[in-house]
This record gives C-alpha cells, structure tokens and sequence, in this order.
C-alpha cells in the first residue's frame, strides 16, 4: 500500500518513465505490451536482480533486462526467459551511461499490477 | 473494448524491447492455437444457452449474467489469438521463410482476420476455420525449424 501511494506520488511529479514493453524474453515477469514505470539510473548501477532498462550498445534502442551481475564499473543483464538471445551474451557488459533505470512496477491486462522489486 | 482502450492509452509510450533476435524457440503456435480452442468452446457454449422463461427473474438474471461472461471471454481469446500470431508474423518469419511458404502472408492475413470474424461473431464455422488457420501456421512454423510437432488440442 504504501509502496503504491510513493510510487503514485512518484509518477505524479515526474519522477517515473512509463514504457511499454514489446517482446517475449523478459517471460514469465513481463508479458508483450505490459507498461512498466522506471526510476532514472541519474549515472549510478543497478543492484544484482533488478529489473533495468538500458541502451542496447549495438544500435542505441531501449531494452528491458535482468541485472545479472554486478562489477566495479560494468554490469550484465540477462533475459528471464531462458530462450531470451539478446542481452549481455550477445553485446557484453555494459557501463553506466547505458544503464537508463530500474523498472519498479509492471502492469497489464493480464498481470495486473506487479511489484518487480520483488521478481528478483 | 477494455483490451481496446489499454492499448491506444499506451500506443503513444516509448517502447522498451524484451526481444529475442534468435530462432530461440521462445515463439510457439501453441498459445494461439489454445486461446483459438478457447474461442471455439465459447462460441460454441453461447449457441448451447437455453434462454429461461421471461417470467422467471432470477433464472433470466443467471442466463444474462452467463451469456455476459461467455462473449467477454470469446473476445478477449479472440484478440490474444490475434495478438499472438501477429507476434509469430512480424517478429519470428522472416524473409526467407517466405520464399518457402510464399503463401505464408495470406495466411497470417486471412488467421487476424478470421480472429476478428469470431470476435464479432458467434460463429461455429469462423471459429473451426481459424482453428484450421492455426494448424496450417503450426506445420509450417514447426517445418521451419525442422521439427515434427504433433498437433494436440487440450480440448480434445
């Protein structure tokens, strides 16, 4: 509940991206289409599990991944979908300034409203 | 109709990609052919209700209350099966599956609109030819990943 509300408040004064989400890798905790809101990285990593969206280094678009792991300067992502083919396997690590933020909730049709804090 | 408005509410958003570039295996006719079956068996429960006698308030409330949920249910199955070979369509075949199968857009073109034929509709017969849509997509998408799939209805 209380999660909602600062999210709510969040989304209210900008603080929150919406997106919607096209493609199947990040299955089973994010369907095709679902909108999801994001907090800005402001130039910081993620933490190990997080859902996060980045800039594909191969051609600058925005993708929704896992963080896989975690090093001084870099980071991984990964798709939850185990067949996922496009994440840090296929283009490396990735810096910060490809790490856009930490998607914090999802909602569908289907899903309803997801808390992804608590996916990892 | 709620499908409907979510999708031109969030149209406009920036898209974030969850794709998979690969022939990865995460595509499958499976769930069109399941929410297809789903269409078939409601199209075919709504034809099956019996209306009560109108003097019978109660059971005329149940009959309306069913015949509600079972159109709701026809069509959101109906939009997820198009939503779901429009996926297969535009993001798993690509250009030489269709020197294959250079009916391959015909195909996928008259399955969305026999999806939305069983969506307005109460159809038994648009409903079995989308089925028959579906396998025809099954056995080509299988095909092209050199496997043999049996085609298995959960509906039996």
């Amino acid at each position: 509940m209380l999660f909602c509300a600062r999210e709510l408040v969040a989304l209210c004064l900008g603080r929150r991206t919406l997106a919607r989400v096209t493609g199947a890798s990040m299955a089973p905790t994010l369907e095709v289409g679902a909108v999801i809101a994001v907090r800005r990285g402001r130039g910081g990593l993620p933490t190990l599990g997080q859902v996060v969206v980045v800039t594909d280094p191969r051609d600058g678009r925005r993708l929704v991944k896992r963080c896989s792991s975690v090093a001084a300067d870099t980071f991984a992502v990964a798709s939850d979908n185990p067949h996922g083919a496009t994440d840090s396997r296929t283009f490396g690590s990735l810096s910060r300034s490809d790490f856009v933020g930490v998607a914090r909730w999802s909602w569908s049709l289907r899903g309803g409203l997801r808390d992804l804090r608590r996916t990892s | 109709m709620l499908s409907k408005l979510v999708k031109a509410l969030t149209k406009r958003l920036p898209e974030v990609a969850a794709h998979c570039d690969g022939p990865c295996g995460i595509y499958d006719p499976a769930s069109a052919r399941v929410t297809a079956e789903a269409v078939r068996s409601m199209t075919k429960k709504i034809l099956d209700l019996v209306p009560p006698d109108p003097s019978d308030a109660a059971a005329t409330a149940r009959y309306h209350n069913t015949l509600s949920r079972y159109v709701a249910i026809k069509e959101e199955q109906a939009e997820l099966t198009k939503r779901d070979l429009l996926v297969l369509w535009t993001d798993y075949f690509k250009p030489p599956h269709l020197e294959a199968y250079p009916d391959l857009h015909d195909t996928f073109w008259k399955a969305a609109k026999l999806c939305s034929a069983c969506k307005v509709e109460v159809s038994p017969q648009h409903a079995d030819e989308l089925m028959d849509a579906i396998h025809k997509i099954h056995q080509i998408f299988w095909a092209t990943k050199n496997r043999e799939v049996d085609w298995v209805l959960a509906g039996g």
